[in-house]
Formats: C-alpha cells, structure tokens, sequence
C-alpha cells in the first residue's frame, strides 16, 4: 500500500503520543496471555504426568483440569472484551484526531491501516509482557490449587513452551481482532467532524447494533434451555456461561440505556446540589458512548459475578431437590447396625446403598456420573422409579438400570452391554437390564452393589401409621454410634459436599474476573476523565472552583457505575431467573438465594474504582490547568 | 504540477446543507450557487451562523451536501467515492480550519509534512523549512501543538494547507486567532499566492480589513448568498455588513 510506512510511522508517533490510552489495552491483554499461558501450563503438566504418579494425583489434576479450562474461557471472554471495549474507548476520543487525518488527506483505508497497525504494536507488545507474566502467574495459580486442596501437597507445575507460544499467537490475534471493528469504524469518520467538539455528537445505535445485541441475549436464552437437556455433568459450565452472551448482549445494548438510566440515576442529585449535579446529569446522559463504555466494565464485573455465585447457588439447591425427588424413603441410616434396621418395628422396607462415581465413554468424551450400588428388593418402596421397562431383577446379578434420558443420551440400548470405568480405575462391562423415569434431572444409573463398594446407607420407608421422627429415635437408641437422619436432610448434606466444590470454582471464577475487570474499570475511568482537561479549563474559567468541577467529576463517576451495577444487575436477573423458570419447568422448585454479600461487595468495590480513578485524574487536572490556563 | 485549463477553480450550484433530523432540523445552506474562478481571492462575510463554515466544508470536499453539486477543477464530487475525493482533497485543495488544527501528537514539522507523507511520498528537501520560514515559526518546528501558542497553531496551519502547493486554498477565519501584524503577514502571503503563482484562494472573516485584501466579497445571510462586492475596502465593506446584520436582526422577531 502507498505510504505504508508513513502510516507506521504515524501509527507509532501517536501510539507513543497516547501511551496512556493504550495502556489500559496492553495490561489487559499481557495479564490475560500471561494468565492463559499459566492456566495451560498447569494444564499440561497434570496430563503429562511421569508414569506411576498416584492416581488420587492424576484425578486431582484432571478435576482442577476442568476448573482451568473454564477460567480460561471467563479469561478469554473478559479478555476480548475488555481489549475491544479499551479500542472502541481509544477510537472514539480520537474522532476529531481520525477526521483530522482524514480531513488532510488520509483515505479512509489509510485511516484503517493505520489503528490496526497501532494495534499490532500493541498487541504484539503487551503479549510479549504477557508471556514474562505467564512464568509468576503458573506458580501462583498451581500454589492457590494446592492451597484450596484441589491439587495434591507436591504437584509442581512447569511452565511449557508450547502454552507460551500458544498465548502468544492468540494474544496477537485477540488483539488485533479486537481493534478490527474499532478500525473499521474509525474509516467511517467523516472529515468534517475535524471542525467541531464531537464527544458529545453522539449518535443513536443503529441497527446492527440492536441485532447484535438481540442475538447475544437469544444466545443466552438458548443456552438456559439447554440447561435441563446437557447431560449432568455440562450443566455446571453452561450455567457458568449463560451469562456470557448476556453480558455481550447487555453491552451492546448499553448506549441506548445509558441516556434515561443515567437521567434516573442522577436526577436525584439535580435536586441537591446547584450546578454540578446538573452538569454531571447532562454529561452522563448527552454522551451516551462515553457513559456506556466506561459503565461497561462495570457491567462485566457485576454481571459475570452475580450469574456466576447465583446460578450455582441455584444448581446446588436443584441438586439437593432433585435427590430429594429421587428417592421415596423417610430415613437414611448409616453407621453400626445400619444393616440390621429392617427388623425395627414400624420399618416397611430397607435398602442397603453405596454410592460412587463411575466414568462413562460416550460420544467421544468421558462423563463422570454419580452410580448407586443396589439390590432390586424393595428398591422401589424408596426410589420413585416410574414407568420402568426390563427388569430390575438383574440388578442382582451383572444387569444395570439407568434413566431414560440418560441411557439415550449415551447410546445404552435395553438388553445391551454398559461400559464403564468403576472408581479405582477398574473398567466393567454390565447389561442393560432396565430403564425408568428417574428424577428431573434424570442423572441416576444403578448398578449391582458388588460393583460399588464403599461406606453403605440404608434407605429406610416407614409403614404409613409409623411416624418416621419415631423410628429414628427407636434406631438410635438401639444401636450406639448409628445415624438416622430425614431423607431430605441426608440430602442436602450429600449435595452439601459438591455444592461446596462447586462454590470454590465459581468463587475462583468470579475472584480472578473480579481482579481483571477492575483493572479495565480503572483504565477506563483514568482514560474517560482524563481526556476532558480542555472542558474542566473551560468550567474554571467560566468561574467555577476547583471543588466544584471535582464534585462533577464525582456525580458523574458515581452516575456511571451506577449505570453499570444497573445493567450488571439486570445480566444477573436474566441468568438466575430464567435458569429458575428453567428448573421449574423440570419440577424442581427453587428459591433463588442470591448471595447478596459478595455481589454487593463487588459492586461497591467496582464504584469505589470507578470514583477513585475519575477523581484523581481529574484532580491533577485541574490543578495543572488552574483558573487562569490558556488551553 | 499540471493546472487545470478550466477557468472555474471551483463551481457551486444550489447547493443545500441540513445539518440533524427531526425536530432539530437546521437547514445551514439552502441553495447556494457561486463560481470562484482560478487565481481569485475571494472572501466570505456573514454574521455568526449564517452558514459560512458549511459553506467552505461543501465546497472544498470536506463535507458532502444534501443537494446541488459542487465541481472542483473540472471533477464533479459528487460522483467520487470516498477515497478518490480524498485524493483530490489531498492533491489540489488545502485547508486551514477554524480551530482544532493540528495533530496533537506530531510536532509543527511533522504536522506540515503530514499531507504529503499521506501521499506516500516525503516534502521536497528544505520546504518544510522554507514554509515554517514563511509564516515565523523557523524555531518552532520540533514543538508539539501543546507547546504552541493558539496564533503560532493557526499559522502552522497555514503553512500544512500549502505544502501540497494546493491549486484552491481554503481558510476559515485564518486570522481570527492573529494579532494584527502576524495577521497582516498572512494576508499578504495569501495575496502572494493568488497574484504569484495564480492559486485560488477562498477565506471566510469577520474582519473589514482582512477582507479588503480580497478581489471580491460574498456575503451570506442566514444560509444564502445575500451580496457580492467587488475590490472591497474596508470601509464599504464594513457599511455592507453593518447593512446586513441589521436586516438580518430585524428578521428576528
Ligand atoms: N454538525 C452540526 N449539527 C447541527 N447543526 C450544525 C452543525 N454544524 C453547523 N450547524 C448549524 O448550521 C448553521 C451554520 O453553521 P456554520 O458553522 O456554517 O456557521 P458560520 O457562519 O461558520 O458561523 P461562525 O461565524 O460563528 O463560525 C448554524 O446554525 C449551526 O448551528
Ligand atoms: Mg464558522
């Protein structure tokens, strides 16, 4: 192209001219390729354990495994968001310098040339800080797995140099990829606008927007449908998920809610203070895509945590209820003597049960489903098995019987082999000698109880004219160091365990999106508020005083997180309702118990950034312009 | 440099301008025509708002208009793509804005040679030097806009608007930030221009005296061409302009 290296040239001049601009984008990228190259490196030094590494280790590795590979696709997403928003920020408060450039002679294509040329600079050196960031970072991470006990007291990670290489390309990509929309939208500035202050001409979004926006959110809501129908063991990360296209489609969406929601939000302040909260209003609700980029950090933040804690919140509570459904029994006992409750008085049935989890190999990948171990005698006075077809009699023998649902979904025909790996690492392969309708969630498989061995429970059904509180207490007090306890309340102590698990994942999720987004809610507070020197001189100049433009500065930081906790909050709404209406669609009700503490934590600490790093820019400011500038 | 045998440097004909939708419609120019003949100076007068920063916009290519049609050197603009009439905007018209001028990350002499560099080719050895020469700012050439003063920004300006030896020039109250001997510097390199070398020269002002070095004065009154004076001095034209504001208040209700 003609005057390519004119452009770099350009393209560099003004990269080092705005260096602090850029910034927020090069931090965000390095910390994200330095994160993802850590992230795979634990990763593939847990596959590529030495030969006679215990296997407690291997499984441990592989668990924290998955957790990984769902940090890194949140890493990923905020990533790309956060690199996008910061070069959609960046184009945005140079149109009247693009329109410049156009107005003197840059074709649109140069114009075009030149931001994605600036973003090669970037991009190719923030990956480089990200890959010296990835060494630190892989023994920071390993240390936290070992430290919340998800890996094993000696597992040691290497940093692996194709992980580096890895991140490196995809942090190029990401980030020229990222800038790619920007640039085209920079081409689109008309040269005209080189002649007037236009932050504030902002113009409506248009309707690729609004598309944009309405297939994210349809995105979302297929992925709540989905929900019910993924086997168990993908609910968890689809729920992780869902809020991700939400939080896209929210993000797109901001600009148009950005002009009332900012109206509502400091039309209060109107009232109580005399012309900065005026002012703050107008600022916040005139230019719209400033207000909506540097709320939507905020938004990411808000979103992510509240869909993330919340709709695991749910999908432990559903997995509590749904073992609830599953069985019929009134007591479960355990300890000495369990084996003998069948001859209490007043006891119509008792079951023995282990539990365990079992590998299955389907559509190419491996599920870790949750088995039971069985005898068919009075199997159904505690287990609500409907419409079951074969016989549960094989049970006995080498005969398996799983969910309908589930059974389907691995391609078990009745009459058919059933391949598994049983816990230990033992593979078997049993006959598929009954299904039924299980649960909701449909997640149960039985299997001979010679295949499962472990800790036993015993399911207990109470005759109807026995009340079970009784029972209990006449077990308890038969046998010394035995334990009965309602079904429902063995429930959620089961569930309970894995709720936990669950919890310390998305916890690790949501901390590692919190530290990232807060970053990009500072560099672009920093960058919003310290491009407007030339308006803070001006408002000096008209008279006002120095703590009077601060007291703008702050209504409007404190307007736009608002906006932000708004819309972030709206994203957590949409998840943890819908996946409700989902679950209840299923038949399992749930109260949503959101946990208000953390996200309102997240929340504060997003307004506390967001003020901060609006204030102190515009501080030094308007100090350094003082009341008798010239600029 | 090739010139254009045509003897319109620049034709406007009904050209119309609105500006917003809706309720905030401002028609800004309804219907302009003029010709501004090779190697003319011409100046254009109105009170504020009257349309003549649009008007300059249209005509240099900046900004396309809603209606009419503007014809540079013989090109019709309205049939060019964007990057065609960027070339043209490049190769044959300079541009001296109102305010907002340069480029805030690039020094005086970067910003001058900017035009040029966007070309794809590097200023002839020397003619930086010799236009920062030519409007005073021999000694300011490695300082960014910042370190400028906001007359020294406009001069530079002056000096990136004809670095490409543009066959029309146009400057949209080139002046206004000038105190009067830097002002009058200015004036007469713009008369140079026209009289030496037999550009075009087309500068929008509020200033009698700045217009009185023109051959020939608009004026525009509330989107439209309203006057025309020919060898303007500055007390005709200040009577002319007096005349119109008047009128142009009583408008008003
Ligand atoms: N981008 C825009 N959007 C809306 N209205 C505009 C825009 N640009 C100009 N206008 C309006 O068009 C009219 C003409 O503006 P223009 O800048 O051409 O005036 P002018 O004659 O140059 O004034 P001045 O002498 O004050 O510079 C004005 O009423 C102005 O408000
Ligand atoms: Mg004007």
């Amino acid at each position: 192209m003609k005057g390519t290296t004119t452009l770099l040239r350009v393209a560099w001049m003004t990269l080092r001219g705005r260096l602090p601009g850029f910034a927020g984008a090069i931090v965000a990228l390095a910390l994200g390729v330095g994160y993802s190259g850590a992230a795979v490196s634990v990763l593939a030094t847990g596959a590529a354990l030495p030969a006679g590494t215990p296997l407690s280790v291997r499984q441990a590795a592989q668990e924290s495994g998955s957790l990984l590979v769902m940090l890194a696709v949140i890493g990923a997403f905020v990533t790309i968001h956060v690199v996008a928003g910061t070069f959609a920020f960046v184009v945005a408060q140079r149109r009247r310098e693009l329109a410049l450039l156009r107005a003197v002679g840059a074709t649109p294509r140069q114009v075009r040339g030149m931001v994605i040329a600036e973003a090669w600079l970037a991009a190719l050196l923030a990956s480089a800080v990200g890959i010296v960031l990835a060494f630190p970072l892989t023994g920071v991470m390993t240390s936290l797995l070992r430290w919340q006990r998800l890996l094993p007291a000696g597992f040691e990670s290497r940093v692996s140099l194709g992980a580096l290489a890895g991140a490196f390309a995809a942090g190029v990509v990401i980030g020229v990829l990222a800038a790619a929309a920007s640039a085209g939208r920079a081409a689109r500035v008309r040269p005209a606008e080189a002649l007037r202050d236009s932050a504030l001409a902002d113009r409506p979004i248009g309707r690729g927007r609004w598309l944009g926006a309405l297939a994210f959110l349809a995105c979302g809501g297929g992925m709540l449908a989905l929900v019910p129908v993924a086997p168990p063991d993908g609910r968890m990360p689809l729920t992780m998920f869902v809020s991700l296209p939400l939080v896209l489609g929210f993000t797109l969406l901001a600009p148009a809610f950005a002009g009332w929601a900012g109206a509502a939000v400091a039309t209060p302040l109107v009232r109580v203070t005399s012309a900065t909260g005026l002012l703050a209003r107008e600022n916040v609700r005139q230019a719209v895509r400033r207000t909506a980029s540097t709320a939507a950090p905020v938004l990411v933040t808000v979103g992510l945590t509240g869909s993330l804690l919340g709709g695991t919140a749910l999908l432990g509570q559903a997995i509590a209820a749904d073992f609830r459904q599953a069985w019929r029994s009134d007591l479960v006992v355990s300890g000495p003597g369990a084996a003998e409750v069948g001859t209490v008085r007043g006891v119509v049935a008792a079951v023995r049960v282990t539990r365990g989890e079992v590998v299955v190999a389907a559509n190419r990948t491996e599920r870790r489903v949750d088995a039971f171990g069985v005898r068919p005698e009075g199997l159904e006075r505690v287990m609500n098995l409907s419409n079951v077809a074969g016989d549960l009699a094989g049970l006995r023998y080498d005969g398996a019987a799983a969910d309908r649902r589930q059974a389907e979904t691995f391609g078990w025909r009745l009459g058919g082999p059933v391949r598994l790996t049983l816990p230990g690492g033992k593979p078997a392969v049993l006959r598929l000698t009954a299904v039924f309708d299980g649960s909701p969630f449909g997640g149960t498989l039985l299997l001979p109880r010679d295949f499962l061995p472990g800790p036993v429970s015993v399911h207990v059904a109470v005759a109807p004219e026995a009340a079970a509180g009784t029972v209990a207490a006449a077990i308890e007090r038969r046998w010394t160091g035995i334990h009965a306890a309602s079904t429902a309340e063995s429930a959620s102590a089961a569930s309970g365990a894995r709720l936990g698990g669950m919890r310390i994942g998305a916890l690790a999720l949501a901390a590692f999106a919190v530290a990232y987004t807060l970053i990009a809610v500072a560099n672009t507070s920093v960058m919003a508020f310290g491009a407007r020197g030339a308006e803070f001189a001006r408002l000096l100049r008209l008279g006002a005083r120095r703590v009077q433009v601060l007291r703008m500065v702050l209504w409007e930081s404190l307007s736009v997180s608002a906006i932000g906790v708004l819309l972030g909050g709206a994203v957590t709404a949409v998840a943890v309702l819908g996946l409700r209406e989902v679950l209840r669609g299923l038949g399992v009700t749930v109260v949503p118990d959101l946990p208000w503490a953390q996200i309102g934590s997240v929340a504060c600490a997003c307004v506390a950034v967001v003020t901060l790093s609006g204030l102190m820019p515009a501080a030094l400011l308007v100090r350094r312009q003082g009341p008798s500038s010239r600029r | 440099m090739d010139r254009t045998s045509s003897s319109e440097a620049v034709r406007l004909s009904e050209v119309r301008r609105v500006y917003g939708s809706g309720a905030h419609v401002v028609t800004a120019l309804r219907g302009v025509s003029a010709v501004f003949p090779t190697g003319s100076f011409t100046a254009i007068m109105g009170p504020s708002g009257s349309g003549k920063s649009t008007l300059l916009q249209c005509a240099s290519g900046l900004d396309r208009p809603d209606g009419g049609q503007v014809v540079i050197g013989g090109v019709d603009l309205g049939g060019l793509s964007e990057r065609r009439l960027t070339e043209l905007r490049r190769d044959r018209v300079g541009f001296v804005f109102q305010s907002f001028n340069l480029v805030e990350s690039l020094n005086a002499a970067q910003n001058i040679s900017l035009p040029v560099l966007l070309s794809g080719h590097r200023p002839a050895p020397g003619h930086v030097e010799e236009l920062l020469r030519t409007v005073g700012l021999a000694d300011r050439a490695r300082h960014r806009p910042a370190e400028l003063s906001g007359g020294q920004q406009q001069r530079v300006a002056i000096a990136r608007a004809l670095v490409t030896r543009p066959e029309v020039l146009f400057a949209d109250e080139p002046t206004g930030a000038l105190d009067s001997r830097t002002g009058r510097e200015v004036l007469r390199l713009l008369r140079q221009l026209v009289d030496e070398r037999g550009d075009t020269v087309v500068m929008v002002t509020h200033d009698p005296l700045a217009a009185s070095h023109a051959d020939r004065v608009l004026f525009l009154s509330d989107g439209a061409l309203v006057g025309e004076l020919w060898s303007p001095s500055p007390a005709t034209v200040a009577a002319r302009l007096a005349a119109l504001e008047d009128t142009a208040y009583e408008d008003v209700p």
